[in-house]
């Protein structure tokens, strides 16, 4: 019997087929598979280079090589990568819906409570796929003229291919080499596009940077890939925002992010990711299988990430921290909410290579309905790492009998200056605080909200303001009806 | 190598005089143990400890008695059942004065006499089909304690349980098993002693199967002194039923490789488990413990506390998984891990791990790694302390916790005083 998941794969396909490729969406599409060809295809239509697309080709034949890791506490049907279209046009006009009116009332009321203007609502339901684009492409070229004067590239990939090779040359595949695993071997194959930022020397980015445009791409690119480089005393805080709650289909999203901090570099990277779960039963939704990680190269260098993780199916992401230059800093602050059928693993890995380097390691899990949540943490100390220090501390909370929180930390300490401090604790949600609130006449709901926003509020804090906002109002979203 | 001349051993053995479903079980066991092979780090269980030089190794069977007089074991001389290469050693042990209802034997007496005591029991926890060490010993275990408290039955004075290695010109390998079984609101406290002659090289591996009845309450310790060059393994496998209690305290000083494996089953309702360890590692020293605590039933207690001091290149592994079932409400699990490291090239690997079903469950861990703190070193040495009598203080004061909630004092002392001679040739090395 053939399961949901493979079933849905399935009806993506039929969709294509039934639909029919017409003239110039058929010129953007590849059919469904993975070989040398679908991967020198996805090369040549986005006309790279001849080294990328050698990159590529290394990538790939490394992937066949290596199987789907199966260490993580998830669990999900296997899937045929062979039934996967790995360069898809944007969304055929006749898939989406068309105007609002069509659109589930149910995502509508949703992006009411996070207070998204009508314009925007139209946008992420994807009701004017098109336009939408062409709009998140203008905004992108307003920012870009004022990020320009000061020498700040910000662009998609594929143009930082084109308008800046030898950056992209230089770092690309440092941070998380294409062996580095099954996931991001894949990505570095296949990526679609993704965005590129470059920070000169000395250079304070003045706004927040923001994927925001890259909502549209989702909706094709599974495969995207960051690239973000903050040289000798630069600092930029860089927004991602996967806030676009998909329709009923189950896509693979394996996406690779790299930073790299040079000397007295300070990179900010805060996530607020509310893909698409699934329904109730866990039918549908994306799976998440994110390779993130930072490379705070020169001294005195910080890597902060802060992700709230509501959304997608199974999640499979550890942002990672390599603090090899001295004095180097790493942060992590998660809150990480599931509910339903959703499954997440997730965590950090802090790797201490230079002296006196330190990090910081704060992570939520929520678990609620018949989820699963676990933290699954790295902490290395290598011997070469002087006076390191790191302090993790990862709380779960518990909401209903049937859902599991779990934590799964590694310590590995080599250098006996090292200072290593690792605390968890696992609670349900106190009946007295619940009971507290009701008693001052707040609903439970609310109560609930309250309780757990004061939960997350060492890590919403981390958050710039506008996202701390919609991340607070997202939790409400996502666990309302958990509690009865 | 080993691997081969294990099976050998087993299938040139001289058949035994033993009851059916013994062989059955042992033959099984042999296959296991053929399927499984040694572990290799590959194995997530095995990450961190390397058993090759082990497994590379060929080990004769162990023979001859030790002819070392045996040492004044101060406060642990009440009841003894003492073994010598694994042997039974009628000459070192003391069994008289027993109550009625307890039974103290060697393994292979009760096997001789009585058999149907120990089925049922014997291999009922230790799982050979998962664990290559269990197998391999299942296979091949010649004696071991066999422990038995009839319902009621309270032991005072702690049952000291002796493992004495020596005399081995060539690498020998001792497979002991021991069966505890604490009846219905039994008490007693049993000490397992392993004790190697200096620079002798042996691989000990033991199994011991605990079964604590409704309203047991039992004591376990485990003081291993095992020679520099030994091989130490044991897997500690207990089942407590409802209303029962039971302590375990591991205390580590010898083997050049070793591992513990504990796993204590809460099978029923209101169960307390108590599991410390202190292990003090120095030069080349390879210890690994293993816990995993499993509770299945609602209301039960379970608290864990190790501690390590690793000195020059040591290296210490601390895996500890609490697992929670859906139905174990009302779970209230404490773990903790602390290390200290003395010096460069010492290494730590620490895995606290919680996985939990159930909601109203308070469940908290732990883990720290660091060294002596400079402040309290200094502040000591303002009032005329010397550095090194200061740290020899501090690393004392960091292990105490752990003796102090050990509830025999006789036992107690003994460790301590090991302590302090530990303490003392480290400052002086």
């Amino acid at each position: 019997m053939k399961t949901d998941n493979d079933k849905t794969f399935q009806d993506l396909n039929d969709t294509e087929y039934k639909y029919g490729f017409v003239t110039d969406i058929e010129s953007d599409s590849l059919p469904p598979g993975l070989n040398e060809d679908i991967v020198r295809a996805i090369s040549s239509r986005k006309k790279e280079p001849e080294w990328l697309t050698e990159w590529r080709l290394k990538a790939y034949r490394h992937w066949i090589t290596m199987t789907e890791p199966t260490w993580s506490n998830v669990h999900y049907p296997k899937i045929d990568y062979q039934a996967l279209s790995y360069y898809s046009a944007p969304k055929q006009k006749g898939d989406g819906p068309k105007t609002l009116d069509e659109v589930d009332p149910e995502l509508l009321e949703t992006y009411e409570k996070l207070g998204i203007p009508l314009r925007e609502q139209e946008a992420l339901a994807g009701v004017v796929a098109v336009d939408a684009v062409f709009d998140s492409v203008s905004v992108a070229t307003t920012f870009k003229g004022k990020l320009e004067e000061l020498g700040i590239i910000f662009c998609s990939f594929s143009e930082a291919v084109h308008s800046h090779p030898d950056l992209v040359k230089q770092y690309l595949g440092t941070v998380v080499p294409y062996k580095d695993n099954y996931f991001a071997t894949l990505n570095s194959a296949v990526f679609s596009d993704g965005s590129f930022c470059y920070v000169p020397p000395g250079v304070r980015c003045p706004m927040e940077l923001s994927t925001y445009f890259r909502i549209n791409a989702a909706n094709t690119g599974q495969f995207e890939r960051t690239l973000l480089i903050a040289d000798e005393g630069a600092y930029v805080s860089y927004l991602e925002g996967c806030t676009a709650p998909q329709r009923d289909e189950n896509q693979l999203h394996a996406a690779v992010v790299e930073l790299v901090a040079l000397d007295n570099a300070q990179i900010k990277y805060s996530t607020v990711q509310n893909w698409y779960p699934g329904d109730k039963d866990g039918k549908g939704g994306i799976y998440n299988f994110v390779t993130k990680r930072g490379h705070c190269r020169g001294h005195h260098s910080k890597i902060s990430w802060t992700q709230v993780e509501t959304g997608s199916a199974v999640t499979w992401k550890y942002p990672s921290c390599i603090l090899k230059g001295d004095y180097s800093v790493g942060e992590f602050y998660s809150v990480a909410v599931t509910n339903h059928m959703q499954q997440a693993d997730t965590g950090s890995k802090m790797i201490h290579i230079g002296k006196n380097t330190s990090s910081t390691i704060v992570s939520k899990g929520i678990s609620a309905g018949r989820s699963q949540n676990s933290y699954r943490g790295m902490v290395k100390v290598l011997e070469t790492a002087e006076n390191a220090r790191n302090f993790s501390q990862c709380d779960s909370m518990l909401m209903g009998g049937s859902c599991g929180a779990h934590t799964f930390p590694y310590i590995d300490v080599g250098n006996p200056t090292a200072q290593v401090e690792h605390e968890a604790t696992t609670t349900k949600i106190g009946e007295d605080q619940i009971f507290y609130c009701n008693q001052r006449g707040l609903e439970t709901e609310e109560a609930v909200n309250l309780i757990v926003n004061g939960f997350c509020k060492e890590v919403f804090r981390e958050l710039p303001m506008e996202f701390a906002v919609e991340a607070q109002k997202l939790l409400g979203i996502s666990l309302e009806g958990s509690v009865g | 190598m080993s691997l081969d001349s294990i099976i050998e051993r087993y299938r040139n053995r001289a058949v035994a005089d033993e009851p059916a479903w013994l062989k059955a079980m042992r033959d099984a066991a042999i296959a296991d143990f053929e399927r499984l092979g040694f572990p290799t780090s590959k194995e997530e269980l095995w990450r961190f400890t390397n058993v090759t030089p082990l497994a590379e190794q060929r080990f004769e069977a162990a023979s001859n008695g030790w002819k070392t007089d045996v040492r004044d074991f101060q406060g642990l001389e009440t009841v003894r059942i003492a073994f010598v290469n694994g042997i039974f050693s009628a000459e070192h042990s003391h069994l008289e004065a027993l109550p009625d209802g307890a039974t103290i034997q060697s393994l292979t007496a009760v096997l001789s006499e009585d058999p149907v005591r120990l089925q049922g029991r014997l291999g009922e926890l230790a799982d050979a089909g998962s664990n290559a060490f269990v197998a391999a010993n299942t296979a091949l275990f010649a004696d071991g304690a066999y422990i038995e408290l009839a319902e009621g039955v309270v032991l005072d004075a702690p049952i000291h349980l002796l493992f004495m290695a020596g005399d081995g010109d060539e690498p020998f390998a001792v497979h002991t098993r021991n069966l505890i079984v604490g009846g219905k609101n039994s008490r007693a406290t049993v000490v397992e002693h392993y004790i190697g002659a200096a620079g002798i090289a042996y691989w000990t591996n033991a199994v011991t199967e605990v079964f604590a009845d409704q309203g047991a309450q039992l004591d376990h310790y485990k003081i291993q002194q095992e020679s520099g060059r030994a091989y130490h393994f044991q897997t500690l496998e207990v089942s407590q039923q409802a209303g029962s209690r039971f302590t375990n305290h591991a205390v580590t000083f010898g083997s050049v490789l070793g591992r513990d494996d504990i796993r204590c089953n809460l099978g029923g309702e209101a169960v307390e488990s108590v599991c410390n360890g202190l292990y003090l590692l120095t030069d080349g020293q390879h210890f690994d413990t293993h816990t995993f605590i499993d509770h299945e039933k609602p209301n039960c207690n379970s608290h864990e506390l190790y501690k390590g001091i690793l000195n020059k290149k040591a290296h210490a592994v601390f895996c500890g998984r609490i697992m929670v079932r859906p139905d174990a409400q009302k779970t209230d699990a404490v773990q903790s891990n602390k290390n200290l490291l003395l010096s460069r090239g010492a290494k730590v690997n620490s895995l606290p791990q919680l996985e939990i079903y159930a909601d109203d469950v308070k469940c908290t861990h732990g883990a720290t790694i660091g060294e002596l703190s400079d402040e309290s070193l200094f502040y000591l040495q303002t009032r005329g302390i010397s550095r090194g009598r200061a740290r020899s203080l501090l690393t004392y004061a960091f292990a105490n916790e752990v003796l102090d909630a050990m509830p025999c004092a006789a036992v107690k002392d003994y460790v301590e005083e090991l302590m302090l001679a530990w303490l003392q040739s480290e400052a002086e090395a």
